[in-house]
């Protein structure tokens, strides 16, 4: 009996839905289901790649060119604004490994935002974790990220080659933490989107705001000196959520440096609140989406 | 998990019946229990009332709150389902039939109350399945299996045979379904529900789709199952296959059960309570 009522549960074949202000679902079980329908994320974002042409190799190479092109607009923009004074070393690797991670950030927490509110026919026809939606949309931005590190690859092989040490590695956690934060943020503004239909006309403004806060057009510590900088930039650079992640991504790409640890703390401790946030706000509501959408 | 002589005893007897229920010859599994489920939405009646720019309109302004209407879609609805029955649900529009199905399907949480499903559901609702329209036909069968909760392998194994049950016109499964016609759209929804292997099979209006070859084998399909012990949920304003597919039936009127039996008696009940007669239009067959 004990076995039967393990597989019951494990194979999601006994229900008992009871009102939905009891807040969060039993969460093993919940978990448990996300993960057994990892087929259907991995099958939804290649679906969804492919609808949207990234299977070709002219879709491959929007991919490349529409992150390029935003760095050459903002490496013009800041040459113009500062008169053209001279530009710190390594400031094109800075500006186009900031450009394209930021990239990853903007369209996995956009997609996310829509997901809910896109998933409509699925959601109100089909009992799954709702969860899976914008995980999805985060494994999209992710496989969208790739192919610009091919670019981001030669650009440091022309531009930085005496920087390259086994620094960059730091790069991959870091990337992980950025992942999550974003994956936290996207999950809430899912949330959000439900509630606010016009959310969505919101987001880019945000979204463009959150990419002059963050050191991604500007150095956190003058690459020449080392000094911090100053003016309002500092307040920025210790407020900002998300400057920490860029500092360490910029520090192990353009200096070849490790980041301080308490860097590193402050974009763990960051990214992981966050994602836990967003997944408590997000699925705690889930179940009233249907009635919602 | 309790035992089936547990649950049973466990529900009180809280259906209206005003036809005696038919008799059945053994006791089988209750498979689906619903306890005085209420379900309640609250719409708003102006849609911008929900956005940011109409609640900072709003701010510091407590008398001009939206005007919410709150629908009371089921209204402490309880019935206990057994494992072979095949259950049609009528009722006028706005009864809450499409309501009940999503709530046994675990899409719409009740307000109160509780819902109670063993077994794997599978569902054919009105709008028809989260099918994607930029996707092709086959990867929105895989989709929709995987989403069910199947497995690849499950879904792959199935896949052959969805596709000859469809029947599109060649080449059609490979293109996007926005290519479709209604009825290639809905035979394809029905060939996924149906080959999911359900335990349980909740069919919203969908049998009134494809041509008369394809009804014929979606009727053919549902007696199969109903011959494999499943148990089906059947809304449907098409009478005739109310009376002919099942052998239990709710009557459902503003969110309440006001009558359970025997499926003639209960189409006879409703067709009473409209005024109609059950001629070629109201009876209409799958």
């Amino acid at each position: 009996m004990a076995v039967a009522q393990a597989e019951d549960e494990y194979l999601g074949e006994h229900h008992v839905y009871r009102p939905h202000r009891a807040g969060l679902p039993p969460l093993g079980t919940y978990v448990r289901e996300l993960s057994r329908r990892r087929p259907f994320v991995r099958e939804l974002a290649r679906a969804e790649l492919k609808a949207q042409n990234y299977n070709t190799a002219f879709g491959q190479a929007w991919l490349v060119l529409n992150p390029l092109l935003n760095a050459a607009v903002y490496f013009f923009l800041v040459d113009i604004l500062s008169s053209g004074k001279g530009r710190p070393p390594n400031y094109i690797t800075h500006l186009l490994a900031g450009i394209f991670a930021y990239t990853f950030f903007q369209s996995g927490v956009s997609q996310s935002a829509g997901s809910v509110v896109g998933g409509g026919k699925l959601i109100l026809n089909t009992a799954f974790p709702r969860l899976l939606l914008p995980i999805t949309q985060i494994v999209i931005a992710f496989f969208r990220f790739l192919p610009t590190l091919a670019v981001l690859a030669v650009v440091l092989w022309f531009n930085n080659r005496k920087n390259i040490s086994w620094n960059l590695l730091w790069t991959i956690p870091d990337f992980a933490l950025l992942i999550l934060f974003t994956a936290g943020l996207g999950f809430v503004c899912a949330t959000l989107q439900v509630y606010n239909t016009d959310f969505k006309n919101l987001l880019p403004y945000l979204l463009r705001l959150g990419l002059y806060l963050t050191p991604i057009l500007w150095f956190v510590k003058d690459p020449v000196t080392g000094v911090v900088t100053g003016g309002i930039r500092r307040p920025i650079a210790t407020y900002n959520p998300l400057a920490p992640i860029f500092e360490i991504w910029s520090n192990a790409i353009v200096a070849g440096q490790p980041s301080p640890m308490g860097t590193w703390l402050r974009a763990i401790a960051i990214s992981v609140v966050m994602f836990v946030v967003g997944f408590v706000v997000y699925v705690s509501r889930e179940r009233d989406y249907a009635v919602r959408i | 998990m309790p035992s089936v002589s547990e649950q049973s005893g466990a529900v009180p007897e809280v259906v209206q019946t005003t036809v005696a229920r038919p008799e059945r010859g053994e006791r089988r599994r209750v498979t689906v229990s619903a306890q005085d489920v209420h379900l309640t939405y609250r719409t708003v009646l102006d849609r911008r009332a929900n956005t940011l720019r109409q609640r900072m309109m709003r701010f510091g302004r407590p008398d001009a709150t939206p005007n919410v209407l709150e629908v009371k879609a089921l209204r402490g609805v309880s019935f206990e389902v057994t494992q072979g029955t095949v259950m049609g649900i009528v009722g006028p529009n706005g009864a809450g039939k499409s309501t009940l199905m999503r709530a046994l399907a675990g899409i719409l949480p009740p307000t109160s109350g509780m819902i109670e499903v063993h077994g794997r559901v599978s569902t054919l609702l009105a709008l028809g399945v989260g099918f994607n329209a930029n996707l092709t036909g086959r990867e929105n069968v895989i989709l929709g299996g995987l989403a069910s909760g199947l497995s690849r392998a499950e879904v792959k194994e199935r896949y052959e045979e969805i596709k000859a049950f469809a029947d599109l016109k060649d080449g059609f499964i490979d293109m996007p379904m926005r290519t479709y016609s209604s009825g290639m759209f809905s035979r394809l929804a029905f060939a996924v529900a149906v080959h999911m292997e359900p335990d349980i099979l909740l069919v919203d209006e969908a049998l009134s789709a494809g041509d008369a070859k394809f009804r014929r084998r979606a009727s053919a399909k549902m007696r199969e199952l109903m011959g494999q012990a499943r148990t089906i949920f059947l809304v449907s304003h098409a009478l005739g296959s109310v009376v002919d597919l099942c052998n239990d039936a709710i009557f459902l009127q503003e969110g309440r059960i006001v009558a359970r039996g025997e499926p003639q008696q209960i189409v006879d009940m409703y067709t009473d309570s409209l005024d109609v007669k059950q001629d070629h239009l109201s009876m209409e067959e799958l």
